[in-house]
């Protein structure tokens, strides 16, 4: 399968500034890469050379198979961009922005109505923007990223700020993105929207790319694989630590839940911050 | 560029322009500098004499004044009512001529003859009519005049009332406002809002949005300017000429237009711009209003070269071919503009991305 994304040796500067140093990653289609890292990271600068607006200083980019550049209308045809910062139509309605926006991709029907009723905004469509709340406007623009069924989806913090609704709703909306077959690329710097959306997370620090795996196998690689239990006896509350590599480890597990003094069990798999913080030694809150 | 992608964008703005009170403002201006040049120069600073008289027998005087060029003459029903005329300033002066005035002055009697005038009428005024009224009063008597007075017009330019000198300069702010202030204020907002960013990684070019402001500018421009025109009744009988000029200067301004728009990040730096550099294109006005400042230093002015036509064709009736060289080299200009828009199109993307 030909990747939808392709990226070699990308860098960009501000300046002295080195933003983005020699980045290389690819993306399938129907999968979600998350990329992580802490603000400044350099992930909205790949973003926007990704998209098109900053050409790199060095490297290539190649979208479906195209040289992605600003002036190539067949490229930015098919991708669909959600930028962190909300940029609508004020003055439109959340229908007539999204109308604006269809005759813009050149898409002879579009299905407005049923894409307002699927960021839940069918019954504010003909309220203008202005008058919507964050969330509202997020959902909105959303929308507009997928209005032309893209085949690669670029995502720059979709639910930063959100409401829970409007977040899952978003979520919610990636993931049928994915099982369509759009390649999606999610930036992110919270680790748990990350881990639950994401096939593959890349963790990007200072502008460097310091790894791109499946959460899973990070979990694998730099996680503990232990059990916790609590047991409680009395007035009494003891935790035991099993590894799970240990010969014995099945055995001890089920002579504890044949007690009868288990309170809880948890597995003790490290989260994506803890294995972000041990490969590139800073914190994703940063 | 896309033609289609063009009238997309187009659209949009149309209907965003409606809602928007500034865009709404640069429609109705036309209109308002019309009107407020008619009650300023026209209402105020050029008005006939206004004369007022109550003549009970419809004597030779009444019907003398009623053919005379120049001045504006009411009747009153009753001397009362030609009081209430003068006291409400609805005249500059006021005569009442009583039964057997006429006679009396034939019979040579020398009869008394009053004016009533209001302290608001201008003293100009009242000395055309008072001198009128004796001309009339000598042709009664059958008196010889012992002058004969002839009208000779002075300097071309002289004669042209201040209210005409003015189109032009109305037209200029239209050009300087609508053709400047629509594409760069399109821009501008597109930017700040963030939504230039939005329209740019959809297929739509830099060019196409370019292109598309222009447009729409050029557009309005060109409509306001021929409304404002046909306004101030300066729609000259020279209809090539006329749309050449205002095409050029359309141009001209659209480009200083994307200029702007593309140099300035938000609305205050454009408004700081519009207003310390506007000035300077509107200087070739004050060369005709002063027609006494050395006229060469006009045409260091880029919209001296479109206004100077626009003067010509509007006021003296200038054809196509005596302007044809003024307004090729206003569309020279508006070129070379368009050729600047390009780096600074290229700068504002990378400044946008930033």
């Amino acid at each position: 399968m030909d990747p939808a994304l392709f990226v070699e040796n990308l860098s960009f500067s501000y300046g002295r500034l080195k933003a983005v140093q020699g980045i290389s990653f690819h993306l399938n289609p129907g999968e979600i890469l998350g990329f992580l890292g802490p603000n400044g990271a350099g992930k909205s600068t790949t973003i926007k050379m990704l998209t098109g607006l900053l050409t790199p200083d060095t490297g290539s980019i190649q979208i479906l198979g195209m040289k992605m550049s600003l002036d190539n209308p067949e490229v930015q045809a098919r991708i669909g961009v959600c930028f962190e910062e909300k940029n609508l139509y004020m003055n439109m309605t959340g229908r007539e922005n999204l109308k604006f926006f269809s005759r813009l991709f050149g898409l002879k029907y579009c299905d407005v109505d049923t894409l307002l009723r699927r960021v839940d905004l069918a019954h504010r469509a003909d309220d203008r923007v202005s008058m919507y709340s964050k969330g509202m406007r997020q959902r909105l623009m959303m929308a507009r990223a997928i209005i032309n069924s893209p085949d690669v989806l670029f995502l720059d913090e979709p639910t930063d700020g959100l409401d829970p609704v409007s977040s899952r709703t978003i979520r919610n909306i990636i993931r049928e993105q994915a099982v369509r077959g759009a390649a999606v690329l999610l930036t992110t710097h919270d680790m748990w929207e990350a881990d639950e959306l994401s096939d593959r997370v890349a963790f990007l620090n200072e502008g460097k790319l310091y790894v791109v795996d499946t959460p899973d196998s990070l979990k694998m690689k730099y996680g503990r694989r232990s059990v916790k239990i609590r047991l409680g006896g009395g007035n009494q509350v003891r935790e035991e630590i099993i590894e799970l590599g240990a010969a014995d480890a099945g055995d001890r597990i089920r002579e504890l839940i044949n007690s009868d003094n288990v309170m809880t069990i948890h597995t003790e798999e490290a989260t994506l911050e803890d294995i972000f913080i041990e490969i590139t030694g800073r914190g994703l809150d940063v | 560029m896309s033609i289609r992608r063009v009238w997309s964008l187009i659209s949009g703005d149309l209907r965003l322009g409606f809602r928007s009170p500034i865009i709404l403002w640069l429609l109705i201006m036309p209109f308002v500098i019309t009107f407020l040049l008619q009650v300023v120069f026209v209402a105020l600073f050029d008005p006939e004499p206004r004369i007022c008289i109550y003549d009970s027998e419809e004597s030779d005087i009444s019907l003398a004044l009623e053919v005379v060029e120049g001045i504006r003459l009411s009747r009153a029903e009753s001397p009362a009512e030609l009081k209430e005329y003068i006291e409400n300033n609805n005249a500059d002066l006021g005569l009442v001529i009583e039964d057997g005035f006429c006679q009396a002055v034939r019979d040579g009697q020398k009869p008394e003859l009053k004016y009533f005038f209001s302290g608001g009428s201008l003293a100009s005024n009242r000395i055309v009519i008072s001198l009128i009224v004796l001309d009339v009063l000598r042709e009664i008597e059958n008196m010889e005049t012992p002058v004969d007075v002839v009208l000779q017009t002075g300097d071309e330019e002289e004669t042209i009332a201040l209210a005409r000198k003015l189109i032009p300069a109305i037209v200029l702010l239209v050009l300087i406002i609508t053709g400047i202030f629509v594409p760069a204020f399109m821009l501008v907002e597109e930017k700040e809002h963030g939504t230039m960013r939005a329209l740019l990684v959809t297929p739509v070019t830099v060019s196409d949005i370019l292109f598309s402001k222009a447009l729409l500018g050029f557009t309005m421009t060109v409509t306001m300017c021929f409304i404002t025109l046909a306004l101030n009744g300066a729609l000259s009988g020279q209809p090539l000429a006329l749309l050449a000029t205002i095409v050029a200067g359309t141009v001209v301004c659209n480009a200083i237009g994307l200029i702007y728009g593309t140099l300035a990040g938000n609305a205050k730096t454009l408004y700081t711009l519009v207003k310390s550099l506007n000035i300077l294109l509107a200087g070739p006005i004050l060369f005709y209003l002063f027609t006494g400042l050395p006229q060469w230093i006009a045409k260091i002015f880029p919209t001296y070269w479109f206004i100077d036509p626009l003067y010509s064709i509007t006021l003296k009736g200038a054809a196509f071919p005596e302007v044809s060289f003024k307004l090729a080299v206003a569309l020279g200009i508006g070129i070379l503009l368009c050729i600047t828009v390009v780096p600074l199109s290229r700068r504002m993307q990378r400044k946008l991305a930033e």
